[in-house]
């Protein structure tokens, strides 16, 4: 119950947030040097059609006067019209965040199944080989940008092996997308009960998944990796030792536990991060998810566009948070709500 | 990985097929005119390929006569999946010489796993590298968006083809035909259009409609709909379509007339030399299908404009089947086009916008033709590549180092012709274009009629000096450059530029902008120095002059103005005489060769990387592919 009345209180917290996201981001799209009208009338266009189309747009008017039609038209669930993909930003979302949903969750499953364990053998054994590796993981995925990283991967997968499909969109050409449900291509093909669909949507989506993985193993690998070994060397564990426990349920009962604490905060943060859209992953895998439509709404200035990713991210990361602090309560006692 | 799984399918068919196959006893005579064959019980097509080919691998042989007969003969059954075909069915087998050619046909490709999806071998993939922006011919002036628009639109007229151009970057590779196929921009041929004609004083067109010509609703295009198209833009007052009509002499609705269902008018006041031109225009003189689009008009958008930025009514070659914004167009052929059925089935534009994946996805052949590959790329990753060919067009492009010329200094001549000395041309062609790009001899670019070499200007440091002693500015001046981002291009020029301009003491500041921050300072014309460049669709001095150069045009970036140049243009585009209008706009191209508003750097080439396999492209001045004429 009073894990309902704080999450109740958060929710309500949610409210102001949004709307100083939302007031922060139309400013600065606006402060930005150069105006949509000029991409929207084209480089042909003579003064007189510049002037028609601004006062259409409504880009005549005060931008406080502005700020408060917009803010009215989202309360009313209206995120305005995106003209460089020529429908109403709602729209687009729709049919961009699934991908980028599925593509987030699945890095971070190879994430969590590659880096958690990689960290806590690397933390219990110092000093071993699976150390050693774990570190040069955790430099190597930190440090390598995820362009260079994905265009070797193609280099490699697809165009010396072969293995994988084109980089070039989420499912193959040739292959009839299955009916939309849900929106993620996995999960429809699941429903619709089409092999093939799965089969080629799972191969397009593992090279741009481990190249959005890489970094976040590097920094979830060393995270679990320092907080593993700080518990190890706490008074608790000493003295579950001393008491005589086995050494495993020491490890993975108690220690495990508490270490597991701040790399969940920044498990949170980096799914986060990945949904927010990962750019540079979408745009070199030919990917259209909330990434790629983010760089083309700020490329094309497309206000409407810019502002519906905010606000997006914004909400996408006032709920992580939130789900992140229930998470605490759930894995530490000593927590509550 | 469908392809791997469809070969791992047939694998494990053909040895299962191979264990009774073996022990049938000797095969039956094959018969040379091939033959029809019920299946059997245990019936697989590489069995039957083994007995009566006596080759295993023969079998798409089968599957492809069969096919082709059951078109005409309906005792036939289709075989949709290779590795499906049912007890009763009745199928050909090819005699040895046809199933040699159908083997041949076949090329190793192997058949969709389903029957509705599209033959590989009829299916163009086009990977460009930004997102679309919209369909609607009166407004549209992107390049991709434009190229779409012509090949679902029809136009009034159309430029005739001529071959001899020399298309091909490496010719030993081409393989197949050569590209030489080019638009003669001289000579028209009706298109929608069966016949045109205009009165003795050149007032009065006439254009007889073909009939019969459908729009993809089914409706049957009339002269009303040519009408429609026209009067809605001319009504909207805005967007570049009317603009061009405005060339063309064309500003009142009441100019256009509808005579019957298929004579449609134009009436001018003057003669006009551009009309035709501009009705060519493939990216925005398409007609539209009135009655569809009139449904849409609401009293918020009574030119249904925004319904028209994402819906095509044409009656072009290809009709849209899907769109899918920022991801993918797809388009499909037009089987009662008037024309004739395109030859290539299916047109895929996926947006790729990493140039890097769409070289990779070429050199592979994931796609047929990629759009924007990098110059360095074009020249040495691809000579040599196997399977991939770069066709290379002279186009009418013109890369321009602009001044404002009413700002000092450079509102003095001396130091326009100082700057326009003091580039090195021939390093920029070698670095920037990688040797595809000419020279330029003046505002009007290559395949423009009544080009003259106006430009005096070469490499010629010396001079430039003396100029600019001359104009007071030995020492130099403080210069900011601006350019566009996301031009790779014109960043080099400018690097190059600023490292040449600072031998003369000129200090120049490279300021790379926003798209968007140079539409409006370009619009507002305070680019004070930048790098700009222009490409005519209509390949007529004329059309230059009134874009780029007449003290009015909108695109005259370099606040340039001469009233004779003004005065020449407009007498050149009601002028019917050639030799006069040789000497008008030879006169007007002298003048500003003289007055040097622009140095003009190079003439680009359009290029286009694409397979091999890939026939038939004809390049058009207004760079655009037409679809229809692709074979593979």
């Amino acid at each position: 119950m009073r894990l309902l009345v704080y999450i109740t209180k958060r929710l309500l917290l949610v409210i102001p947030t949004l709307i100083g996201v939302s007031f922060v981001c139309f400013a600065l799209v606006r402060v930005l040097p150069g105006n949509p009208v000029y991409f929207i009338v084209g480089p042909y266009a003579t003064e007189e059609e510049i002037a028609k189309v601004k006062t259409e747009l409504g880009f005549d008017r005060p931008i406080p006067e502005q700020y408060l039609i917009y803010l009215d038209n989202v309360l009313h669930g209206d995120l305005g019209y995106a003209w460089h993909t020529s429908q109403p930003v709602a729209d687009d979302i729709k049919q961009r965040l699934p991908l980028t949903i599925e593509l987030a969750t699945i890095s971070l499953i190879i994430t969590l199944i590659v880096a958690v364990p990689l960290g806590v053998i690397s933390a219990v054994q110092r000093g071993s080989w699976v150390d050693n590796i774990a570190r040069v993981v955790a430099v190597v995925g930190v440090s390598m940008p995820m362009f260079w990283s994905g265009l070797l991967l193609i280099y490699m997968f697809f165009y010396k092996l072969d293995w994988a499909p084109p980089p070039m969109g989420a499912i193959d050409l040739l292959i009839e997308a299955p009916p939309r449900v849900t929106g993620m291509i996995l999960l429809d093909s699941l429903i619709s009960g089409n092999w093939e669909a799965f089969g080629s949507a799972i191969s397009h989506l593992v090279l741009p998944a481990i190249t959005l993985a890489l970094p976040m193993i590097g920094s979830i690998t060393r995270m679990t990796r320092s907080s593993m070994a700080e518990v190890l060397h706490s008074d608790y564990v000493r003295t579950a030792t001393a008491f005589g426990l086995p050494r495993r349920t020491v490890i993975y009962r108690d220690a495990l536990q508490n270490a597991l604490l701040p790399v969940v905060t920044m498990i949170g943060v980096l799914y986060g991060f990945a949904l927010g859209g990962a750019v540079l992953v979408e745009m070199i895998f030919g990917l259209t998810g909330m990434g790629s439509y983010s760089f083309g709404s700020i490329m094309n200035l497309d206000y409407a566009g810019v502002q519906g990713v905010v606000l997006l991210v914004a909400i996408i990361f006032v709920i992580i948070n939130l789900l992140v602090d229930i998470t605490y309560a759930i894995i530490d006692p000593r927590i509550s709500y | 990985m469908t392809k791997r799984f469809v070969n791992f399918a047939i694998l494990v068919a053909l040895l299962i097929a191979l264990v009774p196959g073996a022990a049938m006893a000797a095969p039956p005579p094959q018969e040379e005119e091939g033959q029809t064959y019920v299946i059997q019980k245990d019936d697989w097509l590489s069995k039957l390929a083994e007995k009566y080919l006596g080759d295993v691998e023969a079998w798409p042989a089968i599957l492809l006569a069969t096919n082709k007969m059951a078109e005409t003969d309906p005792e036939l059954n289709r075989i949709d999946y290779a590795d499906i075909v049912e007890v009763g069915w009745m199928v050909w087998i090819p005699g040895d010489a046809e199933a040699e050619e159908l083997l041949a046909e076949y090329r190793g490709e192997v058949l969709p796993a389903e029957a509705t999806e599209a033959d590989p071998g009829q299916t163009l993939i086009v990977a460009v590298p930004g997102d679309l922006e919209g369909w609607d011919p009166a407004t549209s002036t992107y390049f991709t968006s434009n190229e779409m628009i012509q090949t679902l639109y029809d136009r009034l007229v159309e430029y005739e083809v001529k071959e001899g151009a020399d298309g091909n970057l490496y010719p030993a590779q081409a393989g197949g035909t050569v590209d030489n196929r080019y638009a003669d921009t001289t000579k028209f041929k009706g298109m929608l259009a069966e016949t045109y004609g205009v009165s003795d004083d050149g007032l009065t067109w006439t254009f007889n409609l073909r009939e019969g010509v459908k729009f993809s609703s089914g409706n049957e295009l009339t002269a009303a709909d040519v009408e429609y198209s026209f009067d809605r833009s001319l009504n909207m007052g805005k967007g570049i379509l009317n603009t061009m009509l405005s060339f063309a002499g064309i500003t009142d609705p009441a100019q256009t007339v509808v005579v019957d269902d298929y004579t449609f008018q134009i009436q001018l006041e003057e003669p006009n030399n551009l009309l035709l031109h501009i009705l060519s225009l493939g990216s925005n003189s398409g007609v539209l299908d009135s009655q569809v689009v009139e449904a849409q008009v609401t009293p918020d958008d009574p030119y249904a404009e925004k319904w028209l930025r994402n819906h095509v009514v044409g009656s072009g070659p290809y009709v849209m089947e899907k769109y899918e914004p920022g991801n993918q167009v797809v388009y499909v052929a037009n089987e009662d086009y008037w024309k004739g059925a395109p030859t290539l089935k299916k047109v895929i534009y996926k947006t790729v916008p990493s140039a890097q994946t769409r070289l990779t996805l070429l050199l592979n052949g994931a796609i047929d033709i990629a759009y924007d590959i990098p110059g360095q790329d074009l020249t040495n990753t691809l000579n040599g590549a196997e399977g991939v060919k770069v066709v290379s067009f002279p186009a009418p492009s013109t890369t321009v180092f602009f001044t404002n010329n009413t700002v000092a200094p450079y509102d003095d001549v001396k130091v326009r012709k100082a700057l326009c000395y003091a580039v090195p041309y021939e390093a920029l062609i070698d670095n920037v274009l990688y040797g595809l790009g000419k020279p330029a001899l003046g505002p009007v670019a290559y395949g423009v009629a009544y080009q003259k070499a106006v430009n005096e200007c070469t490499y010629d440091p010396e001079k430039a000096k003396a100029l600019l002693a001359e104009a007071g500015l030995s020492d130099g001046f403080d210069m900011t450059l601006t350019y566009r981002e996301g031009r790779p291009e014109e960043e080099m020029t400018a690097v190059f530029l600023q490292a040449e301009l600072a031998n003369y003491g000129i200090n120049v500041e490279l300021e790379k902008i926003q798209t968007a921050a140079w539409s409006e300072r370009r619009s507002a014309k305070t680019i004070i120095a930048g790098l700009d460049g222009y490409t005519p669709y209509a390949p007529d001095p004329t059309y230059v002059m009134n874009f780029w150069y007449i003290t009015d045009a909108v695109l005259n970036t370099w606040v340039y103005s001469n009233p004779r140049v003004d005065e020449l243009t407009a007498m050149s585009v009601v002028e019917p005489d050639p030799a006069k209008i040789e000497a008008y706009i030879g006169e007007a191209q002298t003048i500003i060769g003289e007055e040097q508003p622009v140095a003009w750097l190079f003439n680009p080439n359009w290029n286009l990387a694409m397979r091999n396999n890939v026939q038939g492209y004809i390049f058009y001045p207004d760079r655009a592919t037409r679809h229809h004429v692709l074979y593979k």
